[in-house]
């Protein structure tokens, strides 16, 4: 198997390293057109101000950096079959983000509030999937009365009081080393370790094929349910994770915290390159895919383009990405 | 070749309709057909036979428009066919009639509206017009017993070929009627019926091609028989005069060579890799079958005799011990149908082929790629793929397809194989391979289970079980095995047997009231109907006083805008689509309407023009460029929001006195919310239900696929839904422009995922093609009354999205739950 989850144009990279092979192989990753988009952008950016600036990259990737765990999310569910979404996720972002800043295990603890956040990502996960699984419910649907449970607790334990989750925890991820934030390197590890998962385990291996046919998957041996499990608890987790940087990065939480990932993460994976068709993954090319969108709002910003048609311009991209993934892949009906 | 054409006499065939000459074609460099030149006639029943992967299939997708053949010409009434024109044309126009192998009827639709939906149109037809056609149709199989106002989805498989039959049979101006194995599923008596059909529509003037496996009714049939063998025309003659045995030899059935006949492996019970006994599911009545290592054990029997679903049982049944069945735990299964149940799509064949070798090089979860990949490059040499590792599976002939599969199954070294038909269409080579590789197997201790539709299949198998009506009829050792066994075995009809459950007659007492109350527990927008009234009940109980005119307008005016927005979203579920900007969408029209429609109503009204032409393009690029329906409407989300941002940053504007004066319209003695929610619904119900395009509309949701094979477009389907959605989001947005009186482009964002849930729980299906507007419309009415009801229960209505959430869990358990507890 050689590495499926980066080779997202479905077929092996040629093995056999001639300048020209890695040439052509660059040119077949599906994210090599972000890469393009990205680096544009970051030169547009320097032409506005004048200085090509390491550390507008760098800001930029922080806030990039948030939407790509997002995406990275989305992108497991799309894989793991076609028309598969999660709608919980700005949900469990947001509730994430409020049970680590209420210190419900004693304010000072905050390993125990991390532990308790990531658990309700992995409990919500475990919801939808049982969802999905045990009662034959679509994903979509799934997801979506999950997200509407998971709100009403949101508006629950928004009334107790809050404070700032501090120590050295916000420490180590507002820290900077030559521009690059603590919460960077932490987004980073988390999808080296998601991409790690999706691309070398068997979890990986097999949610490929679960994405691609799903019954030519369960009589090759791969078993459905867990592995949808297995998908919305990652996707779950990576949410609750999200939460918590955000709370304690941002120092403040509110309900409208997580809204804006919806379309944030399925507009990254889609821009990075990958088809939603499922069976398709690229950690790489969605984290890419967040940077291009981040990037553009700021050039936008930069620019003095007003909010409106900085989301206009966010829509087109994304639609002008699918509409071109589309027309370039082989099998389109 | 063989012939014995006499083109001079023709008693039953008229003029030539159609005539192929030198029609060839290949898949790749696999060539199915070569040089087949062949006349149909008026009035003649020509009956096509053949081995599996003879081409008989591709030959009639050539006849039948569905296919360019790569060389070869033919003419229709002496007038050169024009390919391009002819595939474009669709089969009514090309006065051919085909019955599929695989049911093309939709399953959402009722007997009649399928019918109707490929009969020529005459101007618009009432619903009773419909049922009294479709009944009289339905005739040609006198005195049966399908109820044409039911869905297809709840007849039997043998009915539903019934339908199509008659569908095929009595529509007006047919030349040519295609029946591809039209009695599989049919019982003796309407074999018996369909004969009789055929022969009468062929002494009326029509052509008939009937293919068939059976060669009685071949014999019975025919006027004239063409065999095709190895895509090659084999025997195009004169039918009357053939013999069973004639038959039998014309398709090669005697030429092949018995194999050397190896020793019989001998092994006792207690080595066996699979024992069943007295298993009962489903279809399958007391099966008792049992493998022994490095045995190869047959399931012969006529196509869907149980064979599939006994496969599909034990495959189920691993690492279970379900009692009936005691295997090894683990069991490999090959399917044939490569296409449904084999091919991983997007990987190549190495891939393929290790992936059920993946659980067995990982170590605490992490696989070892490089020991997969040098174990993966000797299964591949095994099968002589070695060449084609790096190739695209789907860049492979079916017959590598196969062995890539094979060695799928030799990859995860599973003791047991069960192998589901797996030379389906391939070719005589690829076949040969495949049981050397099979014969390996074997060797190496490994068993198997070989199901095949093809009798000259079964000469490899230690053992072979002949299977008739979902039981085992009879068991031959492998020296007892011949095809004429086989053949009559499979006719066997159980002596003990009694009817199948369906046809059981209901009982003559109770039955009734069990057969309403199992009717209103299948009303797909029951749960919504409950909701609504005990809402409504909790309402009046809490707040007496808003059982009048006033209170009900309070209790209903909130739920007017979402009502429209329901139904927007509910044209995009009944495409099989799913809109994820409509909150934004509607935004939009209300801030457009706000803010022009007052002092520049022309501008207004253009641009709430143009917003439905932001859904057309919507439609273009979903089913123009196969965008998934989510990505594209999430997509435009930030284009209605932009636009709605850049035109009114904050909420402002107002609204048209006209509009206003609208809403607060009173009509005596119903307030006017109520009035208008039942017009919206009976408006949704008209579009689905009423409508002449309705039928096509759903049946487009249902199964795109299907559809265009039909000869409709599905462009134009998906245009009509995308802008009858833009206008209903438009009308959303103007009655919440008259109920707050402002532009905000925020104001519905809720209503994205509240229209989804209420959609759904009022009755919606996710395959699409099913929705029930009149169930949408009483979900929003609950659920606003939910809002409402907590209020007067002193609650935070914050907590009504939660509610919202287990209403939609709960319909969604009980329509599962209800599904489960149907016949």
């Amino acid at each position: 198997m050689t590495q499926p989850a980066t080779s997202s144009d479905g077929t092996s990279i040629s093995r056999t390293w001639t300048l020209a092979s890695i040439g052509r192989g660059l040119l077949r990753r599906s994210w090599i057109g972000a890469l393009v988009a990205a680096i544009s952008l970051w030169l547009l950016a320097g032409m506005v101000t004048g200085t090509l600036s390491i550390s507008f990259l760098l800001a930029n990737a922080t806030i990039a950096g948030f939407l790509a765990l997002a995406g990275t999310a989305q992108m497991s569910v799309i894989a793991s079959g076609p028309g598969n979404f999660d709608l919980s996720l700005p949900y469990v972002v947001t509730f994430g983000a409020y049970v680590m800043s209420a210190g419900l295990l004693g304010q000072g603890n905050i390993s125990g509030s991390v532990a308790l956040t990531l658990l309700v990502g992995v409990a919500a996960g475990a919801v939808n999937a049982a969802l999905i699984v045990r009662l034959r419910i679509p994903a979509i649907v799934a997801t979506l009365s999950t997200g509407y449970i998971l709100y009403s607790f949101i508006v629950a334990i928004q009334s107790g009081g809050f404070d700032r989750v501090g120590g050295l925890f916000e420490v180590a991820l507002r820290v900077r080393f030559f521009g690059l934030s603590g919460v960077l390197a932490a987004a980073a590890l988390t999808l080296a370790a998601a991409g790690f998962l999706l691309s070398r385990t068997v979890f990986g291996v097999q949610l490929h094929a679960l994405g691609q046919n799903a019954e030519a998957a369960r009589l090759a041996g791969v078993r459905r349910g867990w592995l949808l499990l297995g998908t919305f608890v990652l996707s779950g987790v990576l949410a609750a994770w999200l939460g918590i940087l955000l709370a304690v990065y941002q120092g403040g939480v509110s309900a409208d915290l997580g809204r804006s990932y919806l379309l944030g993460s399925v507009a990254a994976v889609v821009i990075g390159g990958t088809r939603t068709i499922g069976g398709v993954t690229s950690v790489i090319g969605t984290a890419i895919g967040a940077l291009v969108l981040t990037l553009a709002q700021s050039d936008l910003i930069l620019l003095q383009f007003s909010i409106g048609a900085q989301y206009i311009i966010q829509g087109s991209i994304v639609l002008a990405t699918v509409c071109l993934t589309a027309i370039w892949s082989p099998d389109r009906r | 070749m063989q012939q014995n054409d006499r083109s001079a006499e023709h008693p039953h065939g008229g003029a030539v309709f159609i005539s192929a000459r030198n029609l060839s074609k290949s898949f790749d460099t696999h060539e199915v057909l070569r040089d087949v030149s062949l006349d149909i006639r008026a009035g003649e029943i020509l009956v096509l036979l053949g081995p599996n992967g003879a081409g008989k299939s591709t030959m009639l997708n050539i006849l039948g428009g569905t296919l360019r053949p790569s060389s070869g010409g033919m003419a229709v009434d002496g007038e050169p066919v024009e390919f391009d024109q002819y595939i474009s044309k669709g089969s009514r126009a090309r006065s051919i009639q085909r019955v599929f192998q695989e049911l093309s009827t939709f399953p959402n639709l009722t007997v009649a509206e399928n019918l109707d939906l490929t009969a020529e149109r005459s101007g618009a037809r009432s619903r009773r017009e419909i049922v009294r056609r479709a009944a009289e149709r339905m005739q040609v199989f006198p005195g049966n017993r399908i109820d044409v106002c039911a869905e297809v989805a709840r007849l039997s498989v043998a009915e539903r070929q019934m339908v199509e039959i008659a569908r095929a049979m009595t529509e007006p101006n047919t030349r040519l009627v295609i029946l591809d194995e039209p009695t599989s599923a049919l019982s003796a008596h309407e074999a018996d019926q369909l004969a009789e059909l055929v022969a009468r529509k062929a002494a009326e003037g029509v052509a008939i091609i009937y293919v068939t496996h059976k060669l009685e009714e071949a014999l019975r049939l025919a006027h004239r028989v063409v065999v095709l063998r190895d895509g090659k025309l084999h025997f195009d003659g004169d039918g009357r005069n053939l013999t069973h045995d004639a038959l039998l030899s014309l398709l090669g059935a005697t030429v092949e060579a018995p194999s050397a006949i190896l020793p019989l492996s001998i092994a006792d019970a207690s080595s066996d890799l699979l024992s069943v006994q007295w298993l009962s599911t489903g279809c399958l009545r007391d099966v008792s079958i049992r493998v022994g290592a490095g045995e190869l054990v047959g399931i012969a029997g006529l196509e869907g005799a149980g064979q599939r679903e006994l496969l599909q049982a034990i495959f189920a049944a691993r690492e279970r011990d379900t009692g009936a069945v005691r295997s090894v735990s683990d069991i490999a299964y090959i399917s044939g149908d490569r296409k449904r149940e084999g091919l991983l799509p997007l990987w190549n064949v190495e891939d393929n082929v290790a992936i059920s070798a993946v659980p067995r090089f990982a170590r605490a979860g992490v696989v070892d790629f490089s020991g997969l990949k040098a174990r993966a490059h000797e299964w591949l040499s095994e099968l002589g793929l070695s060449q084609r590792a790096d190739s695209p599976i789907v860049s492979l002939s079916g017959g590598n397809q196969q062995r890539a599969l094979l060695g799928r199954a030799l990859a995860s070294e599973a003791p047991l194989l069960l192998l589901d038909d797996p030379t389906r269409g391939v070719d005589v080579k690829a076949k040969a391979s495949i049981y050397a590789i099979l014969d390996k197997l074997k060797e190496k201790g490994r068993g198997g289970i070989l199901y095949s539709t093809e009798v000259a299949e079964f000469h490899k198998c230690d053992r072979v079980y002949v299977m008739a009506r979902g039981r085992v009829a009879a068991e031959f050792d492998r020296m007892d095995v011949t095809e004429e066994r086989i053949v009559q075995a499979s006719f066997l009809r159980p002596t003990d047997e009694t009817p199948p459950s369906g046809e059981i007659a209901p009982p003559a007492g109770g039955g009734a009231r069990e057969a309403s109350l199992a009717r209103l527990l299948s009303w797909r927008s029951l749960p919504a109907a409950v909701l609504m009234v005990s809402m409504f009940a909790l309402a009046f109980w809490q707040q007496p006083n808003a059982f009048s005119s006033f209170g009900l307008e309070l209790l209903l005016q909130a739920s007017l805008p979402l009502a429209f927005a329901v139904l927007a979203q509910m044209l995009f579920l009944l495409g099989g689509d799913i809109d994820l900007g409509l909150g934004f969408a509607i935004g939009l029209a209300n801030v457009l309407a706000a803010t022009y429609l007052v002092d520049a109503p022309v501008l207004g009204i253009l641009a709430l023009a143009g917003l439905v032409a932001g859904y057309v393009l919507l439609a273009f690029v979903v089913e123009l460029l196969g965008v998934s329906s989510v990505v594209a409407t999430l997509g435009a989300s930030f284009i209605w929001l932009g636009i709605g941002l850049t035109i009114r940053e904050t909420p402002g504007g107002k609204s048209p006195e006209w509009l206003s004066a609208a809403v607060q319209v009173k009509l005596w003695p119903l307030p006017l919310p109520c009035v208008a929610l039942a017009a919206v619904a009976l408006l949704g119900f008209w579009i689905c239900r009423g409508w002449g395009y309705s039928i096509r509309l759903r049946a487009l949701g249902n199964n795109r696929r299907t559809y265009v094979s039909l000869g409709f477009s599905a462009l134009a389907g998906r245009v009509t839904l995308y802008a009858l959605a833009g206008v209903f989001a438009v009308l959303s947005g103007l009655v919440l422009v008259a109920a707050t009186g402002a532009g905000n482009v925020h104001v519905a964002s809720s209503f994205t995922l509240a229209t989804i849930a209420a959609v759904v729980v009022g009755g919606a299906s996710f395959a699409g093609g099913l929705v029930s507007p009149v169930g949408a419309v009483m979900a929003v009415v609950a659920i606003s009354l939910v809002t409402t009801n907590l209020t007067f229960l002193g609650i935070s209505s914050e907590y009504s999205t939660a509610i919202g959430g287990l209403i939609l869990v709960l319909a969604l358990s009980f329509r599962s739950l209800a599904r489960s507890i149907e016949p």
